[in-house]
């Protein structure tokens, strides 16, 4: 072989490696940076555990509502310490109603995975995800989640979010591309954050009120007066069977006949609200509905609701027969105006139109030992579609 | 469903126009009505809708100009006497209430349920002293369950006394604000306004109501984002495109004015409440707005309103919003690095750059804290600038964004019950608009 | 035997029948449920569930209305007790969001919850007892806690109202009148499904999903174009205002040319009052709020959810005035008093809610041979007006007099308010179904033997709190009375009683215990004493040393 030849043929070869397409990264690419700046920022006196790592994925799947039907969804669902190369299958047809319960602690920083996994049942849609974080402060466009001011991530794709948490409260989470569809479809979750008040050293005084080691509050009152004992996420949200069946079926979706025909409480109607254990859709067996909301306290003791609503039609009026509910939060801040002057408010019933949460704490005190309901004074959305006796219901066992 | 993608960037191409040149708009943030005295003639008229339809209305004209819809703002000071002159070239009586004022007078028409009405072809006149200053609104007294839905509501605006009356919701310093903007919140059921036009106004049941479209000062997104007075628009004269710099108090005068409830959402950040109804929320007169409440979503009672204050600075986030630790592509763009983009000592990371206004001190230079995916793996939005900091423009591939030539935040500002950010089944739309958070360095002419 | 002790006790006893212990009234309420049918301005018939207040159980004498009778608790002592006769064909019960009580849920057989508390059953012949201790200042919705989704839009609701003091509905909000405005709707589709039983699993309707009310009223009227204007206090004077929703839709009143001033919800006091001009009234919600009216006139008041239909007609739906009047107004207070059966008295207050000096006189317009007024015939502005009545005899109808006062120049005068004075409870009809028959007798030997806390509901009917010999001797006097029945019916207290205590009585051979006609009790007393008296001897149940031994 000639020099020239020789040197042709390593010129092939080299331009052939530069062309050559490289591999497309497509294992999910998780960020989860050790917190290495020496500061501890959630209050709890350990300088290098502030980072809280989370990866979720967003696809479809399906769940099973309270009178057996079942319906085609999309959601997030739980891919915490599932392996990168492993996600896209763990999360195929995986997909969880309501999404994984976020709970962080004020002062921590938040790496949130996000990975898209793709549509299964839809292979002819390549819809791509966010998370919108409903409610955090002073957020930018680019975490913020809405598609049209910044990105959405495609399907084998992973973004992570970044969250500095500064504000304790309840908030809540859901995808923002074509929201009305994505939301309808079943892409939301709990979300909330615990108070830096809660770490406080045993014995410290709040302004008269001796806080104590494992107490636990909902804002940083500052005076013990969010005090609670147990605490439960009540997110609001409905389903309308004939657009999540048009879904499935490939049919144009009839957003402006939209009805709320499911009515559910953390994505299951009644019964299903109060069984305690995470229910399996009959499509592929997997549990997609892993959150009751059955609740349980002893005599004396408070119970703060963390009452959120991601419904897309309507308003709904949640009432606790027999229990006295005082309201000290809404909108992740604790109801007080700006010079301290306290808004708490008592009341009977609260009502929650899409966006909106509110913390209400029931006090037990003088409460008779018994079941209880929490249920929605729209009295007709007691129902599971033409299912009587079901809908928007939920007890509480007070022992 | 991203079939739909094509249609979207198209529809949203139209507020482009006012974007690109942040134009100054001919009037101000809230569009003023010659008067008092007010002569409005509540007559039909027609209006688009963001799908392409157009649905006939009643509404209120200036003069003897186009119904519009809502009706002209009604903008005075506190303390005016107001006479409102109602002229009625509707086929049935009509008439005019003021919820929030007290005393109103009325002359001429007949007596109807709710206040003096005019017959076809009459005339009315309403007066009242415009007493305390807030936010208010008036609409038909007559049948209100069809003339609401029909389009005969507008906003009332009082300032308060004197020079603070530009910048003051009330008088008091804790109802201050830099920018303002109106929302009034309405929805339509298209069935009704087609039985009216077809003469079978008897055939309307007001029990069935099933609104498709929802409004924003009269027009559904997108068309919230055009400029007031859009010539395309002739009988929607007003836009809802809030705009502002990092630091403003921006007012958000929100009026409930059809029948249904709107869980109104700001992304970006909470909105403290300061007043209701016309009212501060104090708990003593003078005391200011003492018992405010801060959330990020609003419920507002139909026929109510509500003063709130939007703020936004980007503080805390725990990264510099401006990136000014990371070499920022100026104009001309695409040409990194080029004679625009400075470097002070060629180690990639800017100098001494000075803070900007309301820039939360703490995060300055902090960097980006995540490597953002591959830009095949994402899609991108049309008002993304290609970069995540505020007045940076950044890589995008061909033919994506360009709806934010500013480098600007946009959030999206919407009703939460999702299905009313749809125009009759058409997603995107109804109850939304996408404020606009600018760098100091642009101004905002109006 | 020595009947001259035996007079004498039967003396006694004839004054302890005259006195005989009966369902106390007051905070106790019988509230009777009932179907109803409601005309609609558009013709419409819609079968509806409601309530009628009534004196005693059993009666059947009130008016059915949905809403149900205002339920008023004193201040003084704020206890409240509901008795329920329920005529409908389904369990029904009461709750009361917002007020604590031990509530006993219900459960259907497939486990899921179908009553908050403890139910009354279709038909009882029992009233079956609602008890609220401590009931709290404020306004309050009573409703149906079972299969609430169908139940309380059929109309089974109402308000129940206690201030805190006298004009004070809460502390700091005192108020010269007041207005009540129950919101209510109706899906008449569903009134229909259900009064046809066409309501349930496998029938035309199954579910409430597709609930769309046609007909939107204030305090169970709609408007047409007229309707009665609502008196509030004149120029300047506080009127409460208690706004509730018995609907299952958020609602919206709004009232034009004055503010209201919202001081409360669901009977809870809010930290700071709110000024607003419209306010959002959920279902089932209760908002408290003050009016102070600039000047006399018509103050609009309506649902600015636009409920202002009549289904498709208009105008209608939920729209009123308030009329702030000039000058003086009359009020007169309660509207009626339902009083026993014996001789008594009772009060009425008036009061001048305008402005003003006001005179006014009071006169028995009806029932004046047993009621008649004996202070307070007459007055200016605020006064009290005693009246004294006799007693009634009759066991089987309750008898109603009228007292009309006349204010001349005011305005809502005259007024009329009633005094009904219930039927006599028939000795030994220990259920108030107006017959002395085996169930009372079941009823009385179930407690046999008590010695306290017994009322005649229990069997006591001496009034001693006890049901013994004596009672059952009562019992067994007028066993197989039926005053009231349009035919006589024929018992046999034998029978019954070895039903019931397993035995015969022991007086078999005795002909004097055949069934007698229907005759006045109280004549047969001695008669009857004698009787049991012999039979306690032969069964060694002698409690009463009467003498006549030997």
């Amino acid at each position: 072989m000639t020099a020239s030849r020789t040197a042709m043929l390593f010129c092939l070869v080299l331009i052939a490696g530069l062309l050559w397409p490289l591999p497309a990264r497509s294992a999910p690419f998780l960020q989860c940076p050790p917190d290495t700046d020496g500061v501890d920022t959630d209050g709890d006196g350990i300088v290098d555990n502030d980072h809280v790592c989370l990866h979720i994925f967003a696809g479809d799947g399906f769940v099973n509502m309270a009178d057996g039907r079942l319906m085609y969804m999309f959601g997030f669902g739980d891919a915490n310490g599932v392996m990168a190369e492993h996600v896209m299958h763990h999360g195929m047809l995986g997909a969880e109603f309501p999404a994984p319960t976020i709970s962080v602690r004020e002062g921590q920083k938040v790496y949130l995975n996000l990975t898209n996994v793709g549509m299964m049942v839809r292979p002819d849609l390549f819809d791509p995800h966010t998370v919108h974080w409903h409610g955090f402060p002073q957020a930018a466009a680019i975490f913020d989640g809405v598609p049209d001011a910044s990105i959405s991530i495609n399907m084998g794709g992973t973004l992570t979010y970044f969250y500095n948490v500064v504000e304790p409260g309840t908030f809540m989470y859901h995808c923002h591309v074509e929201a009305t569809e994505h939301m309808q479809m079943g892409m939301l979750g709990n979300l909330y954050v615990l108070p830096k008040q809660d770490l406080l050293a045993d014995g410290e005084d709040l302004n008269g009120f001796t806080h104590h080691s494992g107490y636990t509050y909902a804002y940083n009152d500052g005076d013990g007066s969010t005090r609670y004992d147990v605490d439960y996420p009540i997110q609001l949200a409905a389903f309308d069977p004939d657009f999540h069946d048009a879904s499935w079926t490939v049919q144009p979706l009839p957003f402006a006949m939209m009805k709320d025909k499911y009515p559910m409480i953390n994505g299951r109607g009644y019964p299903d609200t109060i069984n305690t254990d995470p229910i399996a859709n009959t499509y592929n067996g997997k549990f997609s509905q892993k959150v009751h909301s059955l609740i349980r306290a002893t005599q004396g003791q408070k119970i703060l609701l963390r009452i959120s609503s991601l419904s897309t039609v309507d308003y709904f009026t949640v009432t606790v027969l027999g229990i006295p509910m005082k309201v000290v939060g809404t909108g992740a801040r604790l109801l007080r105006g700006p010079d301290g002057k306290n808004l708490y408010y008592d009341t009977t019933s609260l009502t929650v139109g899409g966006g909106e949460a509110f913390d209400a704490i029931l006090d037990t005190a003088d409460v008779q030992p018994g079941t209880y309901f929490l249920y929605t004074t729209n009295l007709n959305f007691l129902s599971n579609n033409t299912e009587d006796f079901g809908g928007m219901m939920t007890e509480i066992i007070i022992e | 469903m991203t079939t739909n993608r094509s249609r979207r960037v198209a529809v949203m191409a139209v507020p482009v126009l006012a974007l690109l040149a942040l134009a100054p708009s001919v009037s101000a943030m809230v569009p003023e009505t010659p008067g008092p005295p007010f002569n409005f003639t509540a007559r039909a008229g027609h209006i688009s809708t963001a799908d392409g339809g157009s649905l006939l209305m009643w509404g209120y004209a200036n003069g003897d100009g186009i119904m519009q819809y809502p009706g002209p703002n009604i903008v005075v000071t506190q303390g005016d006497l107001v006479t409102v002159v109602l002229t009625n070239q509707l086929p049935v009586p009509t008439s005019i209430v003021f919820p929030g004022q007290v005393e109103v007078a009325a002359s001429g028409g007949t007596a109807g349920l709710l206040t003096q009405e005019a017959a076809p072809g009459e005339t009315v006149t309403y007066t009242f002293t415009a007493a305390e200053a807030g936010t208010y609104h008036y609409h038909s007294g007559t049948r209100p369950d069809l003339q609401i839905e029909m389009g005969l509501v507008g906003a009332i605006v009082v300032r308060p006394q004197g020079a603070m009356g530009m910048h003051m919701a009330y008088p008091h310093m804790g109802a201050a604000f830099d920018r303002e903007y109106l929302f009034l919140f309405t929805e339509i059921d298209p069935r009704i306004h087609d039985l009216v036009e077809c003469g079978q106004m008897d055939e309307v049941d007001n029990a069935d109501y099933f609104p498709v479209y929802w409004f924003i000062n009269g027009r559904n997104a997108p068309d919230t984002m055009a400029d007031n007075f859009a010539p395309w628009l002739p009988s929607q004269p007003y836009a809802c495109m809030p705009m502002m710099h990092p630091g403003d108090r921006m007012l958000m005068r929100i009026i409930s004015a059809g029948r249904d409830l709107h869980s109104f959402h700001t992304h970006g950040n909470n909105f403290t409440i300061i007043a209701r109804d016309g009212r501060l929320l104090e708990s003593a007169p003078g005391l200011g707005p003492d018992l405010a409440e801060s959330n990020f979503t609003i419920s507002v009672t139909p026929g109510g309103t509500a003063d709130a204050i939007f703020t936004w600075t980007g503080e805390k986030l725990g990264w510099d919003i401006y990136g000014h630790q990371q070499d920022i592509d100026n104009e001309p763009l695409g040409d990194f690095p080029g004679p625009g983009d400075i470097d002070h000592n060629n180690d990639g990371i800017f100098d001494n750059v000075p803070m900007e206004d309301h820039e939360y001190a703490p995060d300055h230079g902090k960097p980006f804290p995540v490597v953002l995916p591959d830009v095949k793996d994402l899609t991108f939005g049309g008002m993304y600038s290609g970069s995540p900091f505020l007045g940076a423009m950044g890589f995008l591939p061909p033919g994506e964004g360009g709806m934010n030539p500013h480098a600007g935040f946009m959030y999206m500002w919407h009703s939460h019950l999702e299905k009313e950010m749809t125009n009759n089944d058409i997603f995107p739309g109804g109850l939304m608009t996408m404020p606009l958070v600018v760098p100091h360095h642009v101004e905002i002419m109006h | 035997m020595k009947c001259a002790k035996i007079t004498g006790v039967c003396a006694v006893a004839v004054a302890v029948l005259a006195f005989q212990s009966v369902p106390a009234f007051g905070e106790e309420y019988v509230l009777r449920a009932e179907p109803l049918a409601k005309a609609m301005p558009d013709g419409r018939l819609v079968p509806m569930w409601g309530f009628a207040l009534e004196a005693a159980f059993g009666e059947q004498n009130g008016e059915v209305t949905s809403p149900g009778p205002r339920l008023t608790v004193s201040n003084v002592d704020p206890r409240l007790v509901i008795r329920l006769d329920n005529n409908l064909p389904v369990p029904i019960s009461i709750v009361i969001p917002g007020q604590i009580a031990a509530m006993t849920p219900v459960r259907n057989g497939d486990g899921r919850a179908r009553s908050f508390t403890h139910e009354t059953p279709p038909g009882n012949t029992e009233p079956v007892v609602y008890t609220w201790e401590n009931f709290r200042p404020g306004t309050y919705l009573y409703h149906s806690g079972t299969h609430a989704a169908v139940q309380v839009q059929m109309g089974l609701y109402g308000a129940a109202v206690r201030d805190s003091d006298a004009g004070l509905a809460y502390n700091g909000v005192g108020y010269q009148q007041e207005a009540l405005l129950l919101l209510s709707e109706i899906d008449p589709d569903l009134h229909d499904a259900v009064a046809a039983d066409d309501y349930g699993p496998d029938k035309g309707t199954t579910s409430t999903i597709d609930y769309e009310p046609q007909y939107f009223l204030i305090n169970g009227q709609t408007n047409d174009g007229t309707f009665d204007p609502i008196p509030i206090a004149a120029q300047d004077q506080p009127t409460l205002l208690r706004f509730l929703n018995a609907g299952l839709k958020t609602r919206a009143p709004i009232v034009l040319g004055m503010y209201m001033d919202v001081v409360a919800e669901d009977g809870y006091l809010y930290p700071y009052r709110k000024k607003q001009v419209a306010i959002t009234l959920p279902a089932l919600k209760t908002i408290d709020a003050l009016v102070v009216p600039p000047a006399d006139g018509i103050y609009p008041v309506f649902d600015r959810r636009l409920g202002l239909t009549n289904g498709k007609n208009a105008p209608g739906g939920m729209l009123r005035h308030l009329v702030a009047a000039a000058g003086a107004q009359l009020s007169v207070a309660p509207e009626s008093r339902n009083v026993l059966n014996a001789v008594g008295q009772t009060t009425f207050d008036v009061a001048n809610v305008g402005t003003g000096d006001m005179e006014w006189t009071a006169e028995v317009m009806e029932g004046g041979g047993w009621l008649s007024i004996t202070d307070g015939s007459s007055g200016t502005n605020a006064g009290t007006i005693t009246l004294q009545f006799t007693a009634h005899g009759d066991y089987c109808n309750d008898r109603t007099g009228t007292i009309r006062v006349t204010a001349p120049g005011a305005t809502a005068s005259p007024q009329d308010v009633t005094v009904v004075q219930a039927a006599a409870p028939l000795p030994g009809d220990a259920n108030g179904d107006k017959i002395v028959d085996v169930a009372d007798l079941g009823i009385l030997a179930a407690n046999y033997g008590t010695t306290s806390g017994m009322t005649w509901a229990d069997g006591d009917f001496t009034g001693d709190e006890a049901v013994d010999v004596a009672d059952l001797g009562i019992l067994a006097g007028n066993y197989g009375q039926s005053p009231c029945a349009a035919a006589g019916i024929t018992l046999n207290f034998d029978e019954a009683y070895r039903q019931t205590f397993g035995t015969a009585p022991s007086h078999l051979a005795d002909d004097s215990q055949e069934a007698k006609p229907a005759e006045a009790p109280i004549s047969a007393a001695c008669g009857i004493l004698g009787t049991v008296l012999v039979a306690l001897i032969l069964f060694g149940f002698f409690l009463l040393p009467v003498g006549c031994k030997g």
